[in-house]
């Protein structure tokens, strides 16, 4: 019997609530042994282990960022998991999906970054195209709130050392992002600061009129997300992208 | 590939599994399609925010 029992969506924040946690901790020194393997529960209940793989699914790239950044091994059952994954829960066909709606696009972006993180770690098996329509300026038609809106969907792609037409976007309208940033605290929406946050982090210290300075909104970012291991995650990472580790 | 101890390998998810998977992935912010409770002018977000950084407090505990 599943340990956690429910609607999808509920049993699926759970575990990716908790696959979050491990991967901070992975990320902070406070697990020297992560393994994706080991997140899917051995022999389990399948619920479970569809759970586990949901999880995977929806913290992309993200899952792997031990791997990438933190230098933990990677193992062929890791690459399997990852596989899986994206197997179990494909990207949903365009006819599915409202045409105006940007779900394709975001999701065909984060398997690209999956795809560069499995290359990073030496695992090349499951590479994805970078999407023709994601290059220069996309999004950027629709307003800086909406093209925010699509970058914070994106926050696993902002990691050091991982560069698109995207990135080069961010870079160029690093005011923008911040503005995003802002309006999102001001909604105290701390999620969404935290993974527009990682972009600015990842960005570099491209000079910007007037300053925003990233460290003090992580900052106040970590007051909140004590509970929340999907947010720290996010500070997690965009510490990484400042090129600091002491995230505790 | 083979995926030896995982047991739904190879199995799609169901509607139902595809959409709870959608709908983590979705904006947590929803920042399109609600009225904005603010928007900051070019220029104004950077004192704005430093203001609330340099001032952190706590979260509202009601309990």
């Amino acid at each position: 019997m599943s340990a956690i029992s429910g609607p999808p969506r509920a049993v699926y924040a759970t575990a990716v609530e908790t696959l979050a946690g491990s991967v901070v901790r992975a990320l902070t020194g406070a697990d020297d042994a992560f393994r994706l393997a080991d997140q899917i529960p051995l022999g389990g209940d399948p619920a479970d282990q569809m759970a586990g793989l949901a999880a995977v699914r929806v913290l992309g790239s993200d899952a792997l960022a031990p791997f990438v950044l933190a230098r933990h091994r990677f193992s062929a059952e890791d690459a399997d998991v990852v596989a899986t994954s994206i197997r179990t829960f494909p990207v949903p066909e365009p006819d599915q999906i409202d045409r105006d709606d940007n779900t394709v696009l975001v999701r065909e972006l984060r398997d690209w970054a999956t795809g560069q993180a499995l290359i990073g770690v030496g695992a090349p098996g499951r590479t994805h195209p970078y999407p023709e329509v994601a290059g220069p300026g996309a999004g950027r038609d629709r307003g800086w709130v909406e093209w925010t809106g699509m970058l914070a969907q994106l926050s696993p792609m902002a990691v050091p050392g991982l560069d698109s037409s995207l990135h080069a976007d961010a870079r160029r309208h690093r005011l923008d992002v911040a503005r995003g940033v802002t309006r999102a605290m001001l909604r105290r929406d701390p999620l969404t600061a935290a993974r527009l946050a990682r972009w600015l982090a990842a960005s570099g210290e491209a000079p910007m009129d007037p300053p925003f300075p990233v460290e003090p909104v992580l900052r106040q970012l970590v007051l909140v997300a004590k509970p929340d291991h999907r947010l720290r995650l996010e500070i997690t990472i965009a510490r990484y992208g400042l090129g600091r580790r002491d995230n505790e | 590939m083979q995926v030896g101890h995982i047991t739904h390998a190879g199995k799609v998810a169901s509607i139902d599994e595809k959409a709870a998977v959608a709908e983590l992935m979705a904006p947590s912010e929803s920042l399109v399609g609600r009225p904005p409770l603010y928007l900051p002018r070019s220029g104004g977000c950077g004192v704005l925010l430093l203001g609330l950084a340099l001032s952190p407090s706590e979260p509202d505990d009601d309990e």
